[in-house]
């Protein structure tokens, strides 16, 4: 390749972005008009992608893994479970016959005696729906957060109580809000709007009657709260 | 496609899937790239809190914004890897970690699961090895800046202040090494996913 281009060294910083921000836009608009540098972008990139195989390679730890499919797998549902208005999973829907959120996060798990289930959903950190205590005060199920957070929701008599530990605030002006997801219908907005206090924590009672199998979502919504879910769920947890 | 088991389709096919909030295929893409993902996350941040945080927000953006893959522009691999890779640098520059973290690899184990101990995987870590040691055979200080401004996300003035080397001598040691990189990677550099 001639080097009739005084930035071929620019051209390789540009490919493993190590120009600063105002040499890479100007760098930017020198390549619409060089195909000399393009030319030479073009050869440094699959380098440059290959990088990352350099690291030294480690499995990550299965517990991840439980925590996002339980995140993907609910805002799937939630989705789905938003109508015509959600632009995503019509085409599963149409596939396969309907199953709960619980049966599809969990169902292949089904021969594992219960213990052992519980205790491996423990492990890997995707509490929704385990059933923690019963007793005269009703009972407690702790469900799914984001990381460091414990969500913990508190059943007596059909009355809901929703705690939550290590809960970042609402960014971008929003409020939390809690939906109530019934059967195969779709999330009704629970009456409930909060946001955590400095330390993180929030006690919310929940004013809609809960009954078993209930899922109760929490989304962060605009002030005021919204008549759907705009954003995907946060924190979830299923009914005992 | 729907009715087939996901872990037999390539990744470009399992991308139509994501893209209409198949959970199942999301699922394979993770398991076939999260390795890789951890590894750079976790070698760029130095921690495996900030890893795994890392790696969750790339996988959960792959999530909702599977519409947005090009098969034309690159592999499934290379656009997780580049979100990977620009995740992390957020978070180093929002933590400021960038004092903390390690910029070798030593001390790490190798911990693969039994079921990652695919003939994909071994083909994976042959091609780690080979990078790494391409790699480790450049001059050390054209391995450093490269190191630097990939793992480190450091510009090449951040480099230069910190090496107290003029940045014309560190763009030059940039595209020094890269050129001698691919000499010496040649097929390796499009491994098929």
């Amino acid at each position: 390749m001639p080097d009739r281009c005084s930035r071929r060294d620019d051209a390789a910083s540009w490919a493993l972005g190590a120009l600063p921000e105002a040499e890479a836009a100007a760098f930017a608009q020198h390549l619409a008009g060089c195909q000399e540098c393009r030319a030479r972008v073009a050869a440094l990139q699959p380098v440059v992608d290959a990088l990352p195989m350099a690291a030294r390679q480690e499995a990550p730890p299965p517990e991840l893994k439980g925590r996002i499919m339980a995140v993907v797998r609910s805002e799937a549902e939630l989705l789905q479970a938003s109508g015509p208005q959600a632009d995503r999973v019509r085409e599963r829907a149409a596939q396969e016959p309907r199953r709960g959120w619980w049966h599809r996060t969990f169902g292949a798990l089904r021969p594992v005696p219960a213990a052992v289930l519980a205790t491996m959903l423990l492990a890997i950190g995707v509490t929704a729906g385990i059933l923690v205590s019963t007793g005269g005060g009703g009972s407690v199920v702790h469900g799914f957060g984001p990381r460091g957070a414990s969500v913990a929701l508190h059943v007596d008599d059909g009355r809901g109580r929703l705690e939550l530990e290590g809960m970042p605030a609402p960014t971008g002006g929003r409020i939390y809000q809690v939906w109530l997801v019934r059967g195969a219908g779709p999330p009704v907005s629970a009456d409930a709007l909060f946001t955590v206090a400095p330390d993180g924590q929030a006690d919310v009672e929940i004013p809609k009657r809960l009954r078993a199998d209930d899922r109760i979502l929490v989304t962060a919504e605009p002030m005021g709260g919204s008549a759907q879910p705009t954003s995907p769920p946060v924190a979830g947890v299923t009914v005992a | 496609m729907g009715d087939s088991d996901p872990r037999l389709l390539a990744d470009e096919d399992l991308m139509q899937l994501v893209r209409h909030g198949d959970a199942g295929a999301f699922e394979v893409v993770y398991e076939r790239h999260s390795t890789a993902a951890y590894s750079l996350a976790y070698r760029m941040t130095g921690r495996r809190g900030a890893a795994e945080d890392v790696v969750q927000e790339a996988f959960l953006s792959l999530w909702r914004s599977g519409a947005r893959y090009d098969r034309t522009r690159g592999s499934v691999r290379t656009w997780v890897l580049g979100i990977v890779h620009h995740r992390a640098i957020d978070a180093l520059r929002r933590s400021m970690v960038h004092d903390r973290r390690r910029a070798s690899d030593e001390g790490l184990e190798e911990r693969f699961e039994a079921a990652d101990r695919t003939d994909l995987q071994a083909v994976r870590r042959q091609e780690a090895a080979e990078i790494q040691s391409a790699l480790q055979a450049l001059p050390p200080d054209q391995c450093r800046v490269i190191e630097l401004a990939y793992f480190g996300g450091f510009s090449h003035t951040e480099i230069a202040e910190m090496l107290d080397t003029p940045v014309g001598t560190i763009k030059g040691r940039i595209r020094l090494g890269l050129e001698k990189l691919r000499g010496e990677l040649g097929d390796l550099m499009e491994l098929p996913a």
